[in-house]
This record gives C-alpha cells, structure tokens and sequence, in this order.
C-alpha cells in the first residue's frame, strides 16, 4: 500500500492543489463514480473516504465492504518465526448485518487457532468468492478445523477442541474458492480438513501457485463429488512471481519432478503438462493429445463419457498467466493490484521468450 | 462527409457564443439530442447555462482532439462495471487534465452536466488518483468539505472498519 501512495503523490503532482474557497459539492453519482476508480484492494484509501463526511461514508462503505480482506488482519506471518507473537485477534463486534450483506469476497489468511473462536460467527449471504491464503502450515484454516463429517448447520458443538470449526468461515457459502500458497508453506488443501459446510456450493475452485502433487491428489479424491457436488470447474492459476524455485528446491520442500514441473510452467502454456499430470496414472485411457493447441477448454471429459474410471473426474480447465490476465471475466476475484504484477510478470516471461526464439533464428 | 462539416453554436453562462463543428459538439450526448431536437434550425444557438466559457474552451480542446473516435454506445451499462475498471489515463488525456483544482472540479461538473462520458471518466480517474493514499482529513482539504460527523459516530466507523487501515 505504501507504494501506491508514492504513486498518486508523483500523479497528484500534475495537478495544482490549494485550498478552495468554496466547497466542491459533487452528487452522489459522481462521488460514485470517482470512487469507483479506486481499486478495490486498495482499502485503506476506501476505509478513509468513508470517514470524510456523511455523503462519502455512504458510498465509499459498500465499495469497501465488498472486498472483505482479512488476510493481513488474520495472518500469523508476521515475521516472528514461532508465530507465538502476541497481536490480539480482530475485533469484529463492531460488524453489522448490513456489513456483511456488503461482502462479495472475503480473503483471509491462517491464523492461530484460539482466534477463530474470537471472531464469532458470520453469515455473509451475498459471499461470491472465498480466497483462502496458507501462510504456515499450522495455520487456522488447515487441518486446525477438521471436523468429523457432522452437518456444519447443526447446533451439535464439535466432538472435541481439535476439531473446532473456524467460526469465521463455517457458516459461509462461497460458490468459488480461491485457494492460495505462499512459497513456505507445505499445507496441503484437503477438504477433510476444512470446514465441510464450506464446499457445498463450491463450483469453481481456483488453484494459485499449486503445489502439483498435493493438489492433483484433491481434485482425485473419491469423495470429491460427495464433499464439492457443485464442482464444474478447476482452474489452476500459475504465478510465477510468487514462486522461488531455487529456494524451494534447496529447503527440500519439493522434489525434483515437481520443480522440473514448476520450471515448465514458468515457460510455457501448462495445459498439456497439467493434463498429463492430472492423468498420469490413466495414461491407457489417454487419447492421443494434439500437440500443444492454443484451446483453452479441455474437452477430454466429454469424449470418455463412456469411461466409468474418468467420471469421478470434474472438467478442468488449466490457464497459463499469460491467458488468465486476458480473462477480464476473472478479475472479480483478484485485486487490481495483484493483477498489475501478474501483468509485469506476464511482460517478462513473454518477452523472454520472444527473445530466446529471436536468439535461435 | 460534408455533414460534419456542419457548424452550431453553442452560449455559455457568461453569453460567449463558440461556433464549433457538428462533430466536435456531438461529443457532448446532451448537446447531440438537443441539435436532434432542434432539427434544422440553423442559427439557432444552444444555451449551456451551466457552462462558463473558459471551462468550454477547455472542453472543446478535448472533444476537438477526439472527435473521430466512436462515440461510447448510448446503452453502455457505466453503472456497476467499477470493479473492472482501470485507473489509467490515457497520455494526451493526462497532460490535457493537468490543471487546477477547481478547473478540474468543474471540467467534472461540465462533463457530467454535457453527458460527455470518456470525459467524466477521465475527470473522475484523475480524482480518484489524487485521493489515494490520503488520510479523511486531507481528502476534506481537497474538497474543501467539512466533517459532518459527531466524535462518536466518527470512532464507531473508525471501530467497523478497523481492518482496513494499514
């Protein structure tokens, strides 16, 4: 956020500021509209146009409460490297119904798990896409809210404090997660370990910055179908600029096969290697693939209908950076920010390649 | 072709006339209907009474500028399309806008008042960029806007939105 105001300060230079004699009254619908310039994870500009008057605090909180983003304010990652630092949980008392009517995607990172209880329960009805950050793998959001398959709508407490279900997140209802790692982390997703109520009306799971072989094994899980009925779609998301993969390798955390793996992302289309992830272990059943075509939809599914051992597979979808950042469709998940340095990340691989190819000719 | 050579005139606030190309005006969807309801009235000028002239100077360098681009589709859903939305200005535009503060307050209020959409827009990312990063205090300055709020609705926002500081 710091950079951002380095930013508009050099912008706002352009134009002369002094005082005004008289007020600027604007309507609401330009209020609006100027507001609606500000990006939407740009929040703390927005929590302070809803302190400037009445009229601003009316338009700037919706804006501001659409983009519900906890993940700094539930991080454990706050550099201290047992995580016993001493920040108190987030202090939600002060969130209204109307609030949280307002949110269309929440973000939240792991947090200890003495939290969840703190934040109390939440129901946030209009809730498009929960984005899951996993900082550290002992983290809140992992395996510390496993419950044991109990409907999450019960009254019925969890059969022992181990299985606590993160208060915040268990009465929520996204229909897209967003399902982020950090380079440190090692957690793998598994919706055993994650509040079960959250996944009912799952239907578009994203995949950043994946782990392969953890997350090839979710979305292979038997009871995928009965814990994600919903689920249409798998999207993985590869960013490159989260990912060093030297320093992956030498902690150990990766094996050869997945950096290799992790390497080809980086430098092509991973369509066709996820597939032949994805499918490894059916490869007898794998049709003959066309070399590397440009279509974005995996159609395999449609034409082994007939295969009994595909149909516990749902339809996949693999997007490479450099076509999701084309993908104006998807941006309502992502921060405009965020999108910006994929962009640049975008620029560089793209551009890489076009001079590694100039170079052979 | 010979249609866009077609000239209007237009009167603003302070009655200065500006002779100025159809295609020009037309920028302006207001000033369009209203040449479309005029009809063939030649002569006849349209009053702008909210305009003053050096802000329609200024305007009409813009519209001058873009006047062979399309016009945005008068359907153009502008309503709820901000979480798409990009803040970047284009490079012309950029330099165009680089006036002062009130002149820019009231290039927003013209455009608004002109229905001149890209405009609007350019006015209001402008804004937009000039608020970033700055505290509610320093945003009233901008304005030149009181607060309105009693110290205890003031702290209960400040407790609401907690999450959202820095």
């Amino acid at each position: 956020m710091s950079s951002t105001k380095k930013k508009s300060k050099s912008k706002a230079k352009a134009i002369n500021i002094h005082d005004l004699t008289q007020p600027i009254l604007f309507s609401d619908q330009i209020i609006q509209r100027i507001l609606s310039y500000i990006p939407t994870d740009n929040q703390s500009t927005l929590a302070s146009c809803a302190l400037v008057n009445k009229q601003f605090n009316r338009i700037a909180t919706p804006l501001l409460w659409r983009w519900l983003d906890l993940s700094s304010a539930t991080s454990t990652d706050d550099g201290s490297e047992d995580g016993t630092d001493t920040a108190a949980p987030l202090d939600t008392s002060h969130w209204t119904k109307e609030h949280l009517e307002m949110v269309e995607v929440l973000s939240i990172d792991t947090h200890k798990q003495d939290w969840c209880s703190a934040f109390g329960q939440f129901d946030m009805p209009n809730l498009e896409a929960l984005r899951l950050t996993v900082g550290r793998m002992y983290g809140g959001i992992g395996r510390t809210h496993s419950v044991q398959s109990s409907p999450p709508s019960s009254q019925t407490r969890p059969s022992s404090s181990s299985t606590a279900q993160c208060s915040l997140i268990q009465n929520l209802r996204p229909n897209t997660i967003v399902y982020r790692e950090t380079p440190s982390s090692a957690f793998y997703l598994d919706p055993n370990n994650l509040c079960p109520g959250i996944w009912s009306e799952v239907e578009t799971l994203i995949f950043l910055i994946p782990p392969v072989g953890a997350n090839k094994s979710f979305v292979r899980n038997k009871d995928l179908i009965k814990l994600v009925p919903k689920l249409t779609k798998v999207i993985w998301i590869f960013d490159p600029s989260q990912v060093d993969l030297t320093s992956r390798y030498n902690t150990g955390d990766y094996d050869h096969g997945e950096i290799d793996f992790l390497s080809s992302l980086l430098m092509k289309n991973p369509k066709d290697e996820l597939e032949e992830a994805a499918y490894r272990d059916k490869q007898s059943n794998a049709k003959n693939n066309e070399e590397n075509t440009e279509t974005t939809k995996s159609d395999d599914e449609d034409d082994n209908d007939d295969d009994d051992d595909d149909s516990e597979y749902t339809s996949f979808d693999f997007y490479s950076i450099e076509e999701f950042v084309e993908k104006k469709e998807w941006y309502r998940w992502f921060g405009p920010e965020e999108i910006v340095r994929w962009k640049k990340v975008n620029e560089e691989i793209v551009g890489g390649k076009k001079k590694k190819s100039k170079g052979k000719k | 072709m010979s249609d866009n050579k077609q000239k209007v005139i237009l009167q603003t606030s302070d009655d200065e006339q500006f002779t100025v190309e159809k295609i020009v005006a037309e920028r302006s969807a207001m000033i369009k209907s209203m040449m479309e309801d005029l009809g063939e009235q030649e002569g006849q000028a349209i009053p702008l009474p909210n305009v003053s002239s050096s802000v329609l100077t200024k305007i009409l360098e813009y519209c001058d500028h873009h006047k062979n681009e399309p016009l945005p589709a008068a359907d153009s859903s502008d309503a709820d399309d901000s979480r798409r939305k990009t803040s970047e200005i284009g490079e012309w535009d950029a330099r165009w806008i680089q006036v002062d503060q009130e002149m820019l307050f009231e290039i927003i209020l013209a455009a608004n008042y002109l229905d001149i959409k890209p405009l609007l827009d350019v006015g209001c990312k402008t804004v937009a960029n000039m608020i970033k990063g700055k505290t509610p205090e320093e945003i009233r300055k901008l304005f030149n806007i009181t607060n309105d709020f009693t110290p205890e609705e003031e702290e209960q926002i400040r407790k609401e939105n907690e999450w959202a500081e820095e």
